[in-house]
């Protein structure tokens, strides 16, 4: 059967990759049943429990799903080095723009052996055999419209893989530019090998336009491995982003995430973490910050299927003008997981009176021998502490954005330093829109 | 350490304490459900034409939502489908009483044998009891006393035929039979229930309680109790039930609707152990209930106190509308599932007044396969400036098989009001039980002392003797099930 919202949108197309002689038919397969899968079922519906906050408007009222190539005007190019400037400025990157990679924009680095970083697109010994038995494993096609969508429609993947004990010393950065009015779909397909370590960041932007970016991460960490990864979502404008990352954890594998999201017509962001071997952690930190009448949302989901692990969950939001956010947090302990540590808070800050916050910290537990906790509160700034600070003669403006921007920047308290700077300014940036009074740094 | 799962067996065999079925000849319409039924229900208890036309539009709203998708499917809970043409919709004792003398001697040898004899707590208790015996009130007791400080408290088909203006203003003002697929089922057939209204400035002067029981087979109970306290009043109303052992499953849709005026203050106390099914999870109540106070007025205050031992799942949201500005609203409540029990149970706290503040305490308990969720709601609207909730919802295991679920809904609208939420889940840990044992104490013993610590913040909110029965019924409950 066909929904409704399926036939107003039409049929989704083949791309170039379905095309393609290379491309193997475990791939064309992958592809085809997410596209069977997103015509049956469509966008989801407010119905969903899990889109209850989420309004779809600006996405399911757009005319053409199909990704969009490069632009070809200078202004976007100007656009984007700017932004590249501020947000990815050293370092080896790979750069992709409306999800078609932009090697000019790229910068390699020497890689340990036996460790690939690269786009599917770029020449090189048979990238699909780097992908076998991960890609489209770890993001579940029939449960998410979007991770289908994303997969019927990718037309790159960007390739990290990290050899067993490989350690890259500095963060390896990722940069999804989304620009113009086209819709782009970014994928990702993260490998450590036991044992390895790495830092990496996807950056996300959107310049001019109205873009609609649908990404998908998948990350796979093998025993014993260690990854520190950051999301950096800037939204702005009218651009409309829906991101997921897949997190399959091994034994005594370790994972850090840190994600910075700003409002746009609608920014959402999933993270879901599995336990697949004893003694995994992670650790997901988070800020979010919208103003205007912007939204955004970050959703989370721990599985807890294997005993003596431990998340650890810390996010904080700050909410201006007629802004709306929404943290959406279950923790999932299934039976037989034992000695599971798990704690969750999410604390929200509401600048104005029009600023709306949907929290839903939801655990469900199965186990006995757990430690489970959530806490989660929404309230305006302390009427003392401002005090105190326009008692200093601080304006109001600054005197808020400098309690926004402390209680945002406190979930950075264990980033290594490496990559603590950048998140530091996109938060103060993000402070800076939503408060109208610049939030100064001491290296500045 | 000895295992405490020591004398488990003794606890888990242990029968229904209070499972015997009565005898008594009832008047039943066939079962099933159309117009018809219903308007047989309302001719039966002579209702005035209002009543009718509100129950025949229930039964029409209730019959699109059948059509649709039946039951909301959202709750964590399972359990066969519900074949709502077997119910009988209606049964009462024939004999109707027209004092205590008339009642018949069998149902009062059963509220004896449920520890309820109405004498008995005529005297001692000082409490009011208005005895629902499956649907019909039956007894009404200290009418003269209550009448006196001007309160009404009767049966709610009494109230019908004798204060009509008061149940035309406030019924379905809560909850409408277009709230939910169980209050529109309730809202069409419903036989019976407690009626009470407190007059303004009145501080009633005793607990009301009703004691429930559900009798004949294969009758769904569907009570409705509508409590008003107008201006500057206060009501305190227990309401406790138990039920006899069967097989099939019960169906039980109450509805509760309580409405404070400015000032006025309700207390609403539950002490809920309706039969739970046996050991493997066969029989036992369905309990979907839907309970909402509305703090209409200004500076009222309504406050929920449940415990929760009893039926196969359980389904209740006792909810508070704070719509006058400096209300208050409070939900305490300890919901205990062991062996095959399932509890989705929880709060919604709508803020619309303005300084409005709710307080959520809950407290879940879960043994053997029991799964519990607690599942609430706080919802700040855009004028409840100042508003200020606090929630806290731990949970309690005593198995690795069974669950505990805490699902939360925070929505603010506004930035001057404070929202917090906290939630924890464990188990009894080592340390403690350990501490207790080398005390002497033995296991089952410290297992009930320390789940009785854990409950102390809800049973402090009961009222005195309640609170010494649902300690009781905890400990007898909770024996069974520790692993």
């Amino acid at each position: 059967m066909i929904s409704e919202a399926a036939q107003r949108r039409g049929t989704l197309q083949l791309g170039a990759l379905d095309a393609s002689p290379a491309t193997p038919e475990w791939v064309r397969e992958l592809r085809s049943s997410a596209r069977t899968r997103f015509h049956e079922h469509g966008f989801p519906t407010r119905r969903d429990e899990d889109w209850k906050y989420t309004d779809l408007a600006p996405i399911t009222g757009r005319s053409e799903l199909g990704p969009g190539g490069r632009p070809d005007g200078r202004p976007f190019e100007a656009a984007i080095n700017v932004r590249l400037e501020t947000l990815a400025p050293s370092g080896p990157r790979l750069v992709f723009v409306n999800g078609e990679f932009a090697a000019d924009l790229s910068v390699a680095i020497d890689l340990p052996s036996g460790t690939r970083i690269g786009a599917l697109s770029q020449d090189g010994i048979d990238p699909w055999s780097l992908t076998e038995g991960q890609l489209g494993t770890l993001a579940p096609i029939d449960r998410k419209a979007f991770v289908a969508l994303n997969t019927s429609q990718f037309t790159d993947v960007a390739i990290l893989r990290f050899a067993r004990n490989a350690a890259l010393t500095s963060p390896f950065h990722l940069v999804f530019v989304s620009a113009g009015a086209v819709a782009s779909y970014p994928r990702v397909l993260l490998i450590l090998e036991e044992g390895a370590e790495a830092t990496v960041l996807e950056t996300y932007l959107a310049v001019g336009g109205s873009p609609f970016t649908n990404a998908v991460t998948e990350v796979s960490l093998a025993a014993g491995a260690a990854l520190q990864h950051c999301t950096f979502a800037v939204g702005g404008g009218d651009s409309a982003a829906i991101g997921a990352t897949h997190v399959a954890l091994g034994r005594d594998a370790r994972y850090r995430s840190l994600q910075v999201l700003s409002g746009s017509a609608i920014n959402r962001r999933d993270l879901d973490v599995a336990f697949h071997g004893e003694g995994g952690e992670c650790s997901l930190d988070g800020a979010y910050i919208a103003s205007g009448s912007q939204k955004v949302e970050s959703h989370t989901f721990v599985d807890h299927a294997v005993p003596r692990c431990s998340s650890h969950e810390f996010y904080k939001g700050v909410v201006a003008d007629q802004a709306a956010a929404v943290f959406s947090g279950r923790v999932l302990v299934r039976p037989g997981a034992q000695k599971t540590d798990a704690a969750q808070t999410n604390k929200n800050l509401l600048l104005s009176g029009s600023a709306t916050v949907d929290t839903k910290p939801h655990l469900e537990i199965l186990a006995d021998d757990v430690k489970c906790s959530h806490g989660a509160a929404v309230g305006p700034p302390d009427d003392e502490t401002l005090f105190y600070l326009l008692s200093r003669g601080l304006g109001r403006a600054a005197a808020t954005a400098l309690l926004a921007y402390g209680f945002a920047a406190e979930v950075l308290a264990d980033t290594p330093l490496s990559i603590r700077g950048m998140a530091e300014r996109l938060i103060g940036d993000e402070v800076s829109v939503a408060t109208g009074a610049t939030v100064s740094f001491r290296d500045e | 350490m000895a295992s405490p799962t020591t004398g488990l067996e003794v606890f888990t065999d242990r029968e229904y304490k209070y499972g015997f079925v009565t005898d008594i000849e009832t008047d039943e319409v066939p079962a099933g459900l159309d117009e018809d039924v219903i308007r047989v229900i309302s001719a039966k208890k002579n209702e005035p034409q209002f009543m009718l036309d509100w129950r025949l539009r229930a039964y029409r709203y209730w019959q699109k939502l059948e059509k649709a998708e039946a039951e909301p499917k959202w709750a964590n809970v399972h359990y066969p489908a519900i074949d709502y043409d077997g119910i009988v919709y209606y049964s009462a004792p024939k004999k109707r009483p027209t004092s205590l003398e008339d009642v018949d001697p069998e149902l009062l040898r059963t509220f004896e044998k449920l520890g309820v004899p109405l004498e008995e707590r005529m005297l001692l208790a000082g409490v009011a009891v208005d005895a629902v015996f499956d649907s019909v009130s039956v007894a009404t007791t200290f009418k003269a006393k209550l009448s006196e400080a001007g309160v009404i408290f009767c049966s709610f088909s009494d109230a019908v035929q004798n204060h009509p203006e008061l149940i035309q203003k406030y019924l379905g003002s809560v909850v409408p039979y277009t709230d939910n697929f169980f209050a529109a089922l309730n809202a069409a057939v419903f036989s019976d229930g407690s009626f009470c209204y407190v007059p303004k400035g009145v501080r009633c002067p005793m607990e009301l309680s009703t004691y429930f029981r559900i009798n004949a087979m294969n009758t769904g109970q569907f009570e409705r109790t509508l409590i008003v306290a107008d201006e500057g009043s206060y009501v305190s109303y227990l309401e406790g039930c138990t039920a006899p052992m069967r097989d099939t499953n019960q169906l039980h849709a109450a509805v509760v609707e309580l409405v404070a005026l400015d000032h006025a203050q309700i207390k609403y106390s539950t002490v809920q152990n309706w039969y739970a099914g046996d050991k493997e999870g066969r029989g036992g109540i369905f309990n979907f209930v839907t309970k909402r106070g509305k703090c209409q007025g200004d500076s009222s205050k309504i406050s929920w106190t449940q415990v929760e031992t009893g039926s196969a799942i359980t389904w209740k949201y006792p909810s508070v509308i704070l719509q006058g500005d400096n209300s208050v609203g409070e939900f305490y409540s300890v919901a205990l599932t062991t062996n095959h029990q399932q509890a989705d149970t929880g709060t919604k706290m709508t803020h619309i007044g303005k300084n409005t503040k709710s307080t959520i305490v809950s407290k879940g308990i879960s043994g053997v396969f029991g799964q519990n969720t607690y599942r609430g709601l706080v919802r700040i609207q855009k004028g409840a400036t100042g508003a200020r909730n606090y929630s806290q919802c731990d949970s309690l295991l005593l198995g690795d098989r069974c669950g505990a679920h805490t699902l939360p809904y925070v929505e603010v609208m506004n930035d001057s009001s404070q929202v917090e939420h906290e939630a924890s889940t464990s188990r009894i840990s080592d340390d403690q039980l350990f501490y207790c044992r080398q005390r002497g104490i033995s296991a089952e013993d410290a297992v009930s002392m320390i789940v009785n610590g854990f409950c102390k913040e809800v049973f402090r909110e009961l009222p005195m003797e309640f609170a010494v029965e649902a300690a009781k019924l905890l400990g007898v409950s909770l024996e069974g099930s520790v692993g």
